[in-house]
């Protein structure tokens, strides 16, 4: 890694915890990823995976601590900066219900460069318009052409997926961070899926936070991390029924 | 902001069932309070228009706005009528430059038959004091010569040469029937979209000729005169319903008319158009204000409903708002989204209103005119009813802007995955 870039996801000694009362869901000391590293975080329900990736797209804030993206720390932004900085720079995954079902498969893929005008550019950098980056981005995700004009809801889970990833990549953001992206998919196609995401994330030059329980997909990244070890609120006793 | 407008679009399309359904609300809605408000203005502007250049209308004393009714929109009951002397006085009064007499009261298929002089189709102005021209044939002059309206000639497929029975009195029975004494149509009057497109116009003779042989609005039984002796018969009018008056110097109508009313032989009464159609408004003020009252509470309960389905609505879309979220839109953005489906629903709801009501008046518009003598008339917006039309537009801002705040606090609260 050169020294300069800023690392992806910097977190110290954060705290977290829903309602003032309850204890502590996350007490995170230190996490920290690289840029361009992809990385495997894993935990049993309720280790607080859904929160920290909360914490880390900026929806919710730390009660104590630092949570640093791509070197900007996230506590001081407002409300509409940290909107605006999960726009710009996270391109986000989840288990299923990524699409909006009304919208056709293409429209999907379009939609962040609709919202943030940085990845509308970078998107146009590398493509004659936004079209066609959205459509290389398909094919590359093994997404037929025939597909680009259906609406999102006609598509099977594995293609919705494929489209959720292309959404997540489309406009070059600096972090993805998925959230248990494989778990609606059957077996066969799990790994398939996580081929096609790390080769995109390693072509885009994007870091990867891809947060699974299932740790047969773990070999494939550079590192992982378990939160059980890395939270100290989890590793006692499970304190939260958050998943 | 564009991006939004067709994303609200494309969300308000997908569930185009619910939001149809609100659309078609606000849509009658609008079309009530803006035909409500035409209606009222067409009806003002049909009694207006269906007399001018008459500076007098002189009859038996009772209330101005009831001979008004009666003797120029032909609405309303009978009112009694007066002596042929009163008319002589009226008519022979040096400041009077015209008098016409009209005598009321029977009917023909229901359109109303009105006795009256040559001089009417000469002296009587309506709209813009236009005259009153044939579009066929001649005024009467012959006993049971009649000329009728263009409306009437129209629904009845009356021609001139054409013969026609008057009925007694205003019933449409058949029972009482001048039928022996039928009228040849001379002449059918052009169009004028007032009252006298729906008139049977025959002299005065004729009414007194086709009531020889009657008494007490019956027949007198064994006693029938044959049409061709009536000339025998002094068949000169005794009582008429009306005079309208026209003056040579209109500076002289406030002495004119308190003259006639002090009029010591017969309680008359004189009344300027004007002043009557004043008093008609005023008193149907009340009731135009409560009529424009409900309307606007209909569209005030069409945009509550717009608000309820879309909050309504809120609970199943937070996944599809969280969706939009994550893929980079902002609480804000999410507000405008819903601000703009509301605003989108109003302003078409508003755009169709105005198409149903001008579909409605163009159907309605020959049954209102039949019927109540409102001509109803085509055109484009006025400025009260765009003004009408903005303030609905704000009020459908202003109930967007509840869902739309609502989807916002969801949005926040929800983050990126809704929490049930």
């Amino acid at each position: 890694m050169p020294d300069s870039a800023p690392p992806a996801i910097l977190i110290e000694n954060l705290r977290f915890r829903w309602r003032k009362g309850d204890a502590a869901c996350l007490d995170v000391p230190a996490l920290e990823l690289a840029c361009g590293e992809r990385v495997f975080l894993h935990g049993p329900s309720g280790s607080g995976k859904s929160t920290l990736i909360g914490l880390l797209s900026a929806v919710l804030r730390p009660d104590a601590g630092r949570v640093q993206v791509l070197g900007q720390d996230l506590g001081p932004l407002g409300g509409a900066a940290r909107d605006r900085f999960r726009g710009d720079h996270i391109g986000l995954i989840f288990q299923q219900f990524n699409l909006v079902p009304y919208l056709s498969v293409l429209e999907n893929v379009l939609l962040p460069c609709r919202f943030s005008q940085m990845r509308k550019q970078r998107a146009l950098q590398s493509a004659d318009s936004l079209a066609a980056a959205a459509m290389a981005l398909l094919q590359h995700l093994d997404i037929d052409p025939s597909l680009h004009r259906r609406p999102a809801c006609q598509l099977s889970v594995g293609q919705q997926q494929r489209v959720a990833a292309a959404r997540a990549l489309m406009g070059r953001p600096e972090l993805i961070i998925a959230d248990e992206p494989t778990s609606s998919l059957d077996e066969g196609r799990q790994m398939a899926f996580l081929e096609l995401l790390m080769r995109e994330c390693a072509g885009s030059g994007a870091s990867l936070l891809f947060v699974s329980h299932d740790r047969r997909l773990m070999p494939r990244f550079d590192r992982s991390i378990d939160l059980m070890t890395v939270n100290r609120a989890a590793s006692g006793a499970m304190t939260t029924g958050d998943a | 902001m564009n991006h939004l407008i067709i994303l609200a679009g494309r969300s308000a399309w997908n569930r185009r069932g619910t939001l149809g359904l609100m659309l078609v609300a606000i849509m009658l809605s609008v079309a009530l309070l803006l035909g409500v408000e035409r209606l009222r203005e067409d009806a003002r502007d049909s009694f207006s228009h269906a007399v001018s250049g008459t500076d007098l209308v002189v009859g038996a004393r009772s209330s101005s706005v009831q001979l008004m009714l009666y003797a120029v929109f032909r609405i309303g009951g009978a009112s009694n009528n007066i002596r042929w002397d009163a008319y002589r006085m009226v008519a022979d009064h040096p400041a009077v430059a015209w008098a016409v007499p009209l005598s009321l009261g029977d009917t023909h298929k229901g359109y109303p038959v009105m006795g009256t002089v040559p001089g009417y189709f000469e002296h009587f102005r309506f709209g813009e004091r236009e005259a009153l021209r044939l579009s066929q044939g001649r005024v009467f002059s012959g006993v049971f010569d009649a000329v009728v309206g263009s409306e009437l000639a129209e629904q009845l497929g009356y021609k001139v040469g054409g013969r026609i029975v008057l009925n007694h009195g205003g019933g449409d029975s058949g029972l009482a029937e001048h039928a022996d004494k039928p009228f040849g149509i001379v002449g059918i009057l052009e169009r004028t979209g007032t009252p006298v497109d729906r008139t049977v116009h025959i002299s005065l003779e004729g009414l007194e000729a086709i009531h020889l042989d009657w008494q007490g609005g019956a027949p007198m039984p064994g006693l029938s005169i044959p049409a061709e002796f009536v000339r025998k018969f002094d068949l000169s009018p005794k009582e008429i319903t009306a005079v309208l008056v026209g003056l040579k110097n209109r500076a002289a109508v406030f002495n004119v008319q308190r003259q006639i009313n002090q009029h010591a032989a017969e309680p008359l009464m004189a009344v300027m158009p004007g002043i009557a159609l004043g008093e008609l408004w005023e008193t149907l003020n009340t009731a135009e204000r409560a009529m424009q009252a409900i309307s606007a509470w209909v569209v005030a309960v069409g945009l509550c409903g717009l608000m309820a389905v879309m909050l309504a609505g809120l609970n199943e879309r937070r996944r599809e708002l969280a969706i939009l979220r994550a893929a980079g839109a902002r609480p804000l953005d999410v507000f405008t989204l819903l601000t703009l489906e509301g605003l989108g629903i109003t302003l078409v709801g508003a755009m169709g209103g105005v198409v149903l009501m001008a579909g409605m008046a163009w159907l309605a518009g020959p049954l209102a005119q039949a019927e109540f003598g409102v001509v109803i008339r085509p055109r484009l917006l006025s400025v009260d009813e765009l003004q009408s039309l903005a303030a609905i537009l704000a009020s459908g801002l202003a109930a967007s802007l509840v869902p739309g705040w609502m989807a916002y606090r969801h949005s926040l609260a929800d983050g990126l995955s809704p929490r049930s």
